[in-house]
């Protein structure tokens, strides 16, 4: 929320664009009816994050085309600063 | 005053959080959580803004009894003190998740309401994604590293699942073992269930003398098919 706030003072003052990371594209999905306007059509909703939302180019290229490994790693990446950090559970059953 | 806990699986990912699973994150006092992926962070977050990660629990050795045993000890503190208490993990909390069961057999020992609700595991979506029914043929879990060392019979007509294989010691021994039983030809399939909606899994068909030498994950599993139809 904070973030947010931030970036639209910052685009609204500097005129720097509002970003959003793939962690909030993803986060984003899950509220309203956001997920089934992205299963309805999936291209013209990630069209609509970049436009409305700043979701960068790239990251929309690899929410369509990338391989579930290359999107964990753009996670990665993000969560090195403030974001959480994803992490791997291993439960060995002995 | 006794308290209470209430385990709750969060799925493969956030967008598979139950209804039941939601209203009892959101109304607890105490939320304590273990999930794989950011996204399922937030919508814990988002559902109990009060939440905490048990995380921080693993410490510096990682996973292992230790760790789990402070995880279910951070899980019983609250509930001994009396409040109302739910613990979320990755996946099904019945299905690997070690501190889950433990936690509710001693919170039903201190005298509290304990108990787990169901949730989605990798398994489940390896059902979905690959498109195989268990029941046609029958179906065979094993833990990877458990498979090797203990080499148990297999029922080659029914399919076998094979979890944690990313992580096993030896790929070669697995593939050994697995050679008991099936040619080095026999087509299986390395399958990662996506946590993101509309991202797909990864399913790598190979032949299982190529096993040895495919890209794993911590999360990969293997799926091997039934070697004939069932009866």
């Amino acid at each position: 929320m904070v973030r947010r706030l931030l970036e639209w003072l910052r685009a609204l003052f500097w005129g720097q664009e509002a970003t959003m990371t793939l962690r909030e594209f993803f986060v984003k999905l899950l509220e309203g009816d956001n997920l089934a306007e992205y299963y309805a059509d999936r291209d013209a909703y990630i069209d609509r994050q970049q436009k409305e939302y700043g979701l960068n180019p790239g990251d929309g290229d690899l929410i369509r085309n990338g391989s579930l490994a290359d999107i964990e790693r753009t996670l990665l990446a993000e969560a090195n600063s403030p974001g959480p950090k994803p992490y791997l559970i291993v439960w060995p059953p002995m | 005053m006794s308290g209470s806990l209430v385990v709750v699986g969060t799925g493969i990912g956030a967008a598979q959080l139950t209804t039941e699973a939601r209203v009892e994150i959101a109304g607890a006092e105490d939320v304590l959580f273990l999930v794989g992926d950011p996204i399922s962070e937030q919508a814990v977050l988002t559902l109990a803004p009060h939440a905490r990660s048990l995380a921080p629990c693993y410490g510096s050795d990682g996973p292992g009894p230790e760790a789990y045993e402070r995880m279910v000890a951070a899980i019983l503190e609250p509930v001994a003190a009396g409040r109302r208490v739910c613990a979320a993990f990755y996946g099904h909390p019945g299905v690997f998740v070690d501190p889950a069961g433990k936690a509710i057999a001693r919170a039903r020992a201190l005298g509290s309401d304990a108990r787990m609700l169901p949730a989605v595991s990798a398994l489940d979506c390896l059902f979905a994604d690959l498109g195989v029914d268990p029941a046609a043929s029958g179906c065979q879990l094993y833990e990877a590293g458990d498979f090797v060392r203990r080499l148990p019979a297999l029922e080659t007509a029914a399919a076998l699942v094979l979890w944690q294989v990313g992580v096993v010691e030896s790929r070669a021994e697995l593939v050994t073992a697995l050679r008991r039983w099936y040619g080095p030809a026999h087509e299986l399939v390395v399958y990662e269930a996506s946590p993101y909606p509309g991202v797909g899994p990864v399913v790598d068909r190979m032949a299982l003398d190529a096993l040895d030498a495919a890209e794993l994950t911590q999360r990969s599993t293997v799926y091997v098919p039934p070697l004939a139809a069932a009866r």
